[in-house]
């Protein structure tokens, strides 16, 4: 995954504009604790390139301004609708027990 | 009876004669070359006519089960279960087993619960038992007749209105603790006990992913459950994951698990779709097609906010980079069709990109950053846009600044300075900005500009230790002592042990003191002297005190007074004696005080009676030391060394050590000396070019035969792949043979008086400003490529024209049909006109032919009409 508001879960309040230094600062205390250094380390240098790429509002400025990193794969399966799961209906129960 | 009909029934009778007339032996072969070819329908066939013909052997009736049991599962894979059934009920007269798991999996899927139920009657207590999940199933799927044949106290029956209670609720949404309390009455030996698991397993799910997986994997994959189980698997998929298992379910599957992710939609699938026929590295133009098709097919309702958000952002993105490749997948038209039309200020965005993309010459990148800041600022509505909109420009000006440090030779110059300047003022609170100001105003001695410069910096970052330590530097470079002392102070309040403040205090003190001694104000010198001992410093600021202290004895009390002082200093003093014996000379010629005598007390006067490499060395190092901390001048105190450092040229130093001596004479700009050991180091090693750059390299002309002397010099280093000293033979030869560079140019230094020989390269070179025109015309050229169809040139021209000033219009103008026809264009009709008439050639008009319609006549090409002309 390229894109760091994905990376660090960022997207929905990079677009309802309510994104600031905080808000990056959780998101990544919260990964790291998901995704511990020293038992993922991959993970965590991604994590940490991200942060450091959304620290502050000019390095958030900076990445949507001048960086030019391509969204991979993985990046474009965020077009997918966030997963919230839905419970299934009875009637469709009812037909898979069928 | 129909013909069709009279055809068939005439070829099974046919076929029924032809297996009669067979013998039981043929029959039998027959029958199993059938099942080996898997043609169960034709076995069946011979394996009951061999039945009817023959006494029932075991054999024969293996066979027919075998071949009634692939005709079954043929018809089931078909999706014909009902037929599958009916196949396996005929079969059951040859012995195949009536409650065979796939036989009871068909009746559920055909829903022929009658049929279950009846065969459940018949069975006893343990096959009852697992039989008993299919019946619950069943029954919860909506088939209550199988309830109404089974006893009260049968547990598919007993157990179902909890069962079907609990279903219920979990579906209709009811909360965790309600569904808790509802399982309770589902025991582990309840038919329904799947069912159960795989709500608790949900119910995690809903917390964690990673533990309901593990929960689901529980139920087997022969539990009439499992279809459900499996669904809530999927569910608790990744996305990515997902997608790959996705592929391979049945359509029902695939949307009962797209219903439960909340994607239950055709357009998701086509989203799948696509991004699997990415791959695992996608192309631009792969990528620039996938997006533009989701951003096509994709509703916006279908989209969270998020999605288009970053769809847009990603496919501009993708647009600018694949403009890059001459053959795109994306166009604007395409790109605007699909994402929407552009505003004025992200048209001048993705301009600014792709300029930079494309690595355009910086004059350019320029232009299109300043046009599109001057669009944000006249955009920015609100407070925080306002202060957004000068970050950004901030960001676009350190951009500049960078692009044109590498464009001079990593340096500052005016125009990078300018960028420099305009980021500082958007955004002050960028301390490295001011510091590379502050550092380059230092290294040029523009004080005034750097006073002024800190004043800002200090405001925004009082406390910044790198900032207050230039602060220092400049005020002891412009004598500012007292202020140097105040940052020196101000940077120990911050950090107490900061020993370059430290340092930088004892300095301070020290030149005040030695200013204060040319006026003769002794108790002065003493009290700066005190104070500079009172700071931790080093061994060379330790002797430079004591000697100022030895010269204020001289001075104050006489020679002899001082004589003890300069020789206990030169005797106890841990710096080399060369070191004392220059600090001596330094600081009595700083002070205008004779320094003879000095060194005849502290018994150095014979320290230069015979220069040595050592001496040298350790000379080298003080001066080096002084130099670094200290701004008084060091050219004078090495004058009096003048005549010891000549002889020493003598001295055989090895290659590195003449590069070092040499290195160091360009650095304190001794010329003549320099001039001395490069002709004699390129007289002890011819082999090594490198001195020849040291000979010449302080020259502003040369003669033909020095001319040669370092061309002849660049070939050896080039052969000797010593590309250091290549690039710094071929950078002076640049500099020598270019007149332009020149003060002398076109005078007789340069050129024998031949007429032949004599030539203006004004004439053919591009003015500067028209420089940057020409090679943002060849990068456009070279981007496009010699192949590029002449439309594809077009459009760059056409992109360049609209941001052509007046001058360059007016040049091209001149160029194409004379100056005073391009200032009759001017004059009639304004820069407009030049610009027209420049579009109306780009378009392939004739430029005789447009300055006919205004009445005007053509003139010769030039160098940038001659360039552009390809474009055309």
């Amino acid at each position: 995954m390229n894109d760091p508001y994905l990376i660090l879960g960022l997207l929905e309040q990079k677009v309802d504009d309510s994104l600031d230094d905080k808000a990056v600062k959780v998101a990544y205390t919260r990964l790291l604790q998901q995704h511990p250094p020293d038992r993922e380390p991959e993970k965590f240098k991604q994590i940490r390139k991200a942060f450091e790429q959304l620290e502050t509002q000019k390095k958030r400025l900076k990445y949507d301004l001048l960086d030019m990193t391509l969204p991979d794969q993985e990046d474009l399966s965020v077009l997918l609708p966030a997963t919230s799961l839905h419970r299934p209906s009875l009637q469709l129960v009812q037909k898979l027990l069928g | 009876m129909s013909r069709g009909n009279r055809d068939l029934s005439k070829r099974k009778k046919h076929k029924s004669r032809r297996t009669n007339k067979l013998s039981p032996q043929q029959l039998k072969l027959q029958a199993q070359q059938a099942l080996s070819s898997h043609h169960y329908k034709i076995a069946i066939q011979h394996l009951k006519v061999l039945l009817k013909n023959t006494e029932a052997s075991d054999e024969t009736l293996a066979l027919l089960r075998q071949a009634y049991t692939g005709r079954a599962e043929e018809l089931a894979e078909a999706g014909m279960i009902t037929e599958a059934v009916s196949i396996w009920d005929v079969a059951t007269q040859y012995g195949l087993d009536p409650v065979d798991s796939r036989y009871l999996d068909w009746i559920v899927r055909s829903q022929q619960y009658y049929r279950l139920n009846k065969i459940y009657q018949q069975l006893d207590a343990k096959d009852q038992r697992s039989l008993q999940p299919q019946l619950a199933a069943a029954c919860l799927s909506g088939d209550l007749s199988i309830l109404k044949a089974l006893a009260e106290d049968d547990p598919v029956k007993s157990d179902y209105l909890a069962a079907n209670d609990l279903l219920q609720a979990w579906c209709s949404g009811e909360n965790e603790a309600q569904l808790h309390q509802q399982m309770k009455a589902i025991s582990f030996r309840s038919p329904y006990r799947d069912l159960r698991q795989i709500i608790q397993a949900w119910l995690i799910l809903e917390k964690t992913s990673q533990q309901a997986g593990k929960a689901i994997q529980r139920i087997a994959n022969t539990s009439p459950f499992y279809p459900l189980a499996q669904q809530l698997l999927l569910a608790s998929l990744d996305a990515p994951e997902f997608m790959v298992q996705h592929s391979s379910l049945s359509l029902a599957s695939r949307n009962c698990a797209l219903d439960i992710r909340g994607w239950n939609d055709k357009q998701t699938a086509i989203i799948l779709k696509k991004l699997q026929q990415l791959g695992e590295k996608p192309t631009v133009k792969m990528l620039s097609n996938t997006l533009l098709a989701l951003s096509k097919q994709l509703t916006e309702d279908k989209l969270t906010s998020a999605t288009k958000y970053w769809l847009n952002h990603t496919t501009k993105k993708v647009w600018v980079i694949s403009k890059k490749d001459s053959h795109h997948a994306l166009n604007y038209n395409n790109l605007t069709a699909s994402v929407g039309a552009l505003t004025t200020l992200e048209e001048r965005y993705y301009q600014c990109l792709f300029v930079i993309v494309n690595e355009m010459p910086p004059a350019y990148v320029s232009r299109k950053i300043e046009s599109y800041l001057e669009e944000l600022k006249s955009t920015a509505n609100n407070k925080i846009e306002k202060a957004n909109q000068l970050l950004i420009s901030a960001l676009l000006n350190r951009y500049l600044v960078d692009e044109w440090k590498i464009y001079e030779e990593h340096k500052l110059t005016d125009k990078s300075l300018s960028f420099l300047d305009q980021l500082l003022l958007d955004d002050p609170s960028d301390d490295k900005s001011w510091l590379e100001l502050l550092e380059y105003q230092l290294q040029q001695k523009k004080l005034k500009p750097a006073r002024d410069a800190l004043k800002d910096a200090l405001a925004h970052h009082p406390e910044n230790i790198k900032i207050l330590d230039l602060a220092v530097r400049i005020a002891i470079k412009g004598n500012a002592f007292v202020k140097a002392a105040g940052y020196a102070k101000r940077i120990l309040a911050v950090d107490p042990i900061n020993s370059s403040a430290q340092l930088h205090l004892q300095y301070a003190h020290l030149s005040h003191a030695s200013k204060q001694f040319k006026q003769k104000k002794w108790h002065l010198v003493h009290k700066e002297l005190d104070q500079a001992q009172q700071w931790k410093g080093t061994e060379l600021t330790k002797t430079l005190i004591e000697v100022l202290q030895a010269y204020q004895i001289q001075a104050e009390k006489g020679v002899q007074a001082a004589a003890s002082a300069f020789q206990t200093l030169s005797k106890t003093s841990t710096l080399d004696k060369v070191a004392v014996d220059f600090i001596i000379r330094h600081q009595g010629l700083h002070i205008n005080h004779a320094h003879a005598t000095a060194l005849k007390n502290a018994k150095l006067t014979t320290l230069w009676n015979k220069p040595d490499k050592d001496k040298v060395f350790a000379l080298i190092d003080i001066v080096q030391q002084l130099m670094k901390n200290s701004p008084k001048s060091i050219s004078k105190p090495l004058d009096s060394l003048s005549k010891p450092l000549k002889k020493a040229a003598k001295l055989p130093f090895s290659t590195t050590e003449g590069e070092r001596v040499c290195e160091f004479l360009i650095q304190v700009g001794e010329d003549a000396l320099l001039n001395e050991y490069s002709l004699k180091l390129r007289q002890k090693h011819k082999n090594h070019p490198v001195f020849n750059y040291y000979l010449f390299v302080n020259h502003k002309y040369l003669d033909y035969k020095a001319l040669g002397q370092l061309e002849e010099a660049w070939e050896i280093a080039k052969e000797q792949n010593d590309d250091a000293t290549s690039s710094r033979l071929a950078g002076l030869l640049h500099k020598l043979s270019n007149p332009f560079a020149s003060p002398f140019s076109g005078s007789d230094l340069f050129f024998d008086k031949d007429e032949d020989d004599e030539w203006d390269m004004s004439d053919e070179m591009p003015a500067p400003e028209e420089m940057e025109l020409v090679m943002a015309a060849m990068v456009a050229m070279e981007m496009v490529g010699d192949d590029a169809d002449e439309r594809e040139k077009a459009k760059i021209m056409a992109d360049l024209l609209p941001i052509m000033p007046q001058k360059e219009l007016f040049d091209l103008a001149e160029n194409l049909l004379g100056e005073e026809n391009a200032q009759l264009i001017l004059d009639k009709l304004e820069v407009k006109g030049l610009r027209t008439f420049c579009q109306r050639c780009l378009k392939g008009e004739e430029p005789e032919d447009v300055m006919k319609d205004m009445g005007i006549a053509s003139t010769k090409p030039s160098f940038l009409n001659s360039l552009f002309g390809d474009l055309f």
